[in-house]
């Protein structure tokens, strides 16, 4: 009896346990909306500079919250959050009610934080004023309001060449179609020294980047260029298309039929391909433009172009955004300290950091001088990644499809099918 | 049948002493066990509140081919790093315990321990230095002796197989110590007398060493075994499950299916699955053994 009694006091707290833990109370979800006023501010931002730790992001960010809340008597909490399994970080804080009041996003991950109503609008907000002056503003309306403040636009994705290696191959015509590159990277000569040894990549991708992001140089730059799109305009993929096969048809022969990709693409990241470049090893890669500073650090001879054509020009470009959490305490001392972080001044110090472009209308350009032209005359190549739910999860598939055809385990056509598949086991929830 | 009063009231102490171990259970072990099973029938994705679907997930978990490729690729990997750490980590724990029980043996020991209290995160970076295809260390030697680079991280196969060695790399430390400890407590006197009835080195081995490290051997398989089936760090640094889904496994699919994809119903519905699969192979282990 006693023992049954025990097992069923134990049962009664384990339910009531459980069942606490299920229910979200609301009431610690903050106030939001204009009437609350709060005394303090989490502000969640990635690293742009040059040391991993996010050092001198914080020491950035640190000086231009201080300047402006301090004199505003509101204390600040600030974070630097490594790029490594960055949205897992914002999904387990906000359910653990220890996310910020101010995040970063990037436009993949936007969609599927709206749908879980993660973020709150900024339309009350936005005056007449910050239109005309903020370039980019129109880009953060999403789903019919406006969810984010674009902050980080441009550093898009460019040819970028070893003038070195193609002297070096007598090489004076930078190719400009598909063809002409084929042709190009096919008369590098890969092994210069003759010691049977690979010393010289024609073209470089990294195929075992474990971010998604490794799509926007080594995929939808060649989607776009055969003129195809990522999804339709309801929604529904559309990747799996004549274009969209052309594309990766085409990645897949630099692999397998003209053998200008190495093997080696397969276990390259994001980093183990830049340090080839870096190393002066590489004659063609697409990077982001903001990678020209270690390429001159490095000594490297570098040139560059927007993008190859086929049946066009295309090429990504970020556009990361500031957003508000909807658990914000103060949305308008939310949306105050985003005007300040992206004011002219801020802009400035955080540009002379990391250059991009500027943002707004009075910006000054810290980018490097080389990249003016481009921005002025080629603004149409540039795209940036549609928004749709669960966005991020096809991507994620794609990727890792995309990185089975690269080593010879499915053919492009199966990969495409296979993604448009996922795409409506997403859609069916 | 009645207890004497000062027996119970006794009793009523020894709950008392274990309940602090008991609310750790309780919290760390029963609760999210419970609300895993909670969340396996609800849709959920941490930030809304659940919604209950039924047996949905289940259903959806038997369709995803995915997972069947990640089951395998786990089984794989089992099967390949336990008999290999077992069988590494026995033979040397013999030979230090027995023929070089010495300060040489013990710098061997304690070498051997070092992978084991790296971090697992450390481990697989700088192993992915190692095996890198071009400035790897392996293929800088794997060049001396005129073998061309091999692209470890970035073939199916060979990708699999570097993630295990670097798992039995790291693991062998730990249970060359079990071993050890139970090397050294099986008496003397068996090898003595094994030795006057004439018993080779051999026969002693498979005679005595073997059958009284029966215990200890029960030990490591499975310890190794649910380990295995728990390998995630190694393979989310070396490889992020690629190339592909070549090294996908069970765990990883679990936190992609949570922490990417924000379906953490599912994500409970497998983990539920992989909880029967490493409470079977438990079971039949320790029927296995028991029966030898």
């Amino acid at each position: 009896m006693k023992r049954t009694t025990f097992g069923t006091v134990l049962a009664g707290i384990l339910l009531l346990l459980t069942l606490t833990g299920c229910t979200r109370d609301d009431s610690d979800r903050g106030a939001g909306g204009d009437d609350a006023s709060a005394d303090s501010i989490t502000i969640w931002l990635p690293p742009f500079g040059s040391d991993p730790q996010g050092t001198m992001d914080y020491e950035l960010w640190d000086a231009i919250l201080s300047d402006y809340l301090d004199e505003k008597g509101v204390d600040y909490s600030l974070e630097i959050i490594p790029w490594g399994g960055y949205a897992e970080k914002y999904l387990t804080a906000i359910s653990s009610q220890t996310g910020p009041d101010i995040g970063y996003m990037y436009l993949e991950m936007i969609a599927d934080f709206i749908d879980m109503g993660a973020l709150a609008p900024m339309d009350d907000f936005i005056t007449d004023d910050i239109r005309d002056r903020y370039i980019y503003i129109d880009n953060g309306v999403i789903m019919g309001e406006q969810y984010a403040f674009p902050f980080v636009v441009g550093n898009p994705r460019i040819m970028f060449y070893n003038k070195d290696i193609l002297e070096a191959n007598n090489i004076t015509e930078i190719p400009r179609t598909w063809d002409e590159f084929v042709d190009v990277c096919k008369r590098i000569e890969i092994d210069p020294d003759g010691d049977g040894v690979r010393d010289v990549y024609p073209f470089i991708q990294a195929w075992n980047e474990p971010q998604i992001g490794g799509l926007n140089e080594a995929y939808y730059p060649f989607l776009w260029q055969a003129g195809g799109r990522i999804f339709n305009d309801d929604g529904t993929i559309a990747i799996n298309s004549e274009e969209g096969l052309e594309a990766a048809q085409f990645v897949y022969d630099l692999r397998f039929t003209h053998d200008i990709l190495d093997e080696s693409v397969s276990s390259l990241s994001g980093d183990d391909a830049d340090n080839l470049m870096l190393e002066g090893k590489v004659a063609f890669a697409v990077l982001q433009t903001s990678f020209s500073k270690e390429l001159d650090d490095a000594g490297i001879r570098w040139g560059f172009f927007s993008s190859l054509e086929n049946e066009r020009k295309g090429t990504f470009t970020a556009v990361d955004s500031l957003v508000i959490l909807s658990n914000a305490e103060d949305t308008e001392l939310a949306f105050d300290v985003i005007l300040e972080l992206t004011s002219p001044e801020s802009m400035r110090r955080f540009h002379e950091m990391s250059p991009f472009p500027p943002i707004t209308t009075d910006g000054a350009y810290l980018d490097n001088e080389l990249f003016v032209d481009m921005y002025k005359n080629e603004a149409d190549v540039f795209r940036s990644l549609p928004v749709a739910p669960g966005a991020a999860q096809i991507f994620d598939f794609l990727h890792k499809n995309l990185q089975l055809m690269m080593i010879g385990e499915m053919t492009p056509q199966e990969t495409l099918q296979a993604v448009e598949e996922y795409s409506r086991t997403i859609a069916d929830g | 049948m009645k207890f004497p009063a000062q027996t119970r009231t006794r009793d009523y102490w020894g709950y008392l002493f274990i309940l602090p171990s008991f609310l750790i259970l309780l919290v760390c072990y029963l609760i999210p066990m419970v609300m895993d099973v909670f969340f396996s029938f609800t849709s959920y994705n941490v930030i809304q509140p659940p919604r209950f679907v039924g047996v949905r997930n289940y259903i959806q978990m038997a369709n995803n081919r995915y997972l069947g490729i990640a089951l395998r690729n786990t089984v794989v990997y089992t099967i390949i790093v336990v008999p290999a750490q077992t069988v590494i980590s026995l033979a040397f724990a013999v030979i230090l315990a027995r023929v070089c029980n010495n300060k040489w043996g013990r710098f061997v020991r304690s070498s051997l321990f070092i992978p084991v209290i790296t971090s697992m995160v450390l481990v697989g970076l700088i192993w992915r230095i190692f095996l890198a295809t071009d400035g790897g260390m392996i293929n800088y030697f794997l060049g001396i002796l005129n073998i061309n680079p091999i692209n470890w991280l970035g073939r199916k196969n060979t990708s699999m197989i570097s993630i295990c060695l670097v798992a039995i790399w790291k693991s062998v430390g730990y249970f060359l110590v079990i071993f050890f400890a139970g090397v050294m407590d099986i008496p003397r006197v068996l090898y003595e007398a094994a030795v006057v009835d004439g018993a080779n080195g051999f026969q002693k081995m498979m005679k005595i060493t073997l059958p009284m490290l029966k215990p200890v051997t029960y030990l490591v398989v499975t310890l190794g075994t649910i380990w295995s089936f728990q390998v995630f760090d190694l393979v989310y640094v070396m490889t992020g499950g690629g190339p592909g889904f070549a090294t996908s496994t069970l765990v990883l699919n679990i936190y992609n299916t949570a922490f990417k994809e924000f379906r953490l119903g599912l994500a409970s519905a497998i983990s539920l699955f992989l909880l029967l699969i490493i409470f079977l192979i438990s079971y039949l282990q320790k029927k296995g053994f028991r029966e030898d």
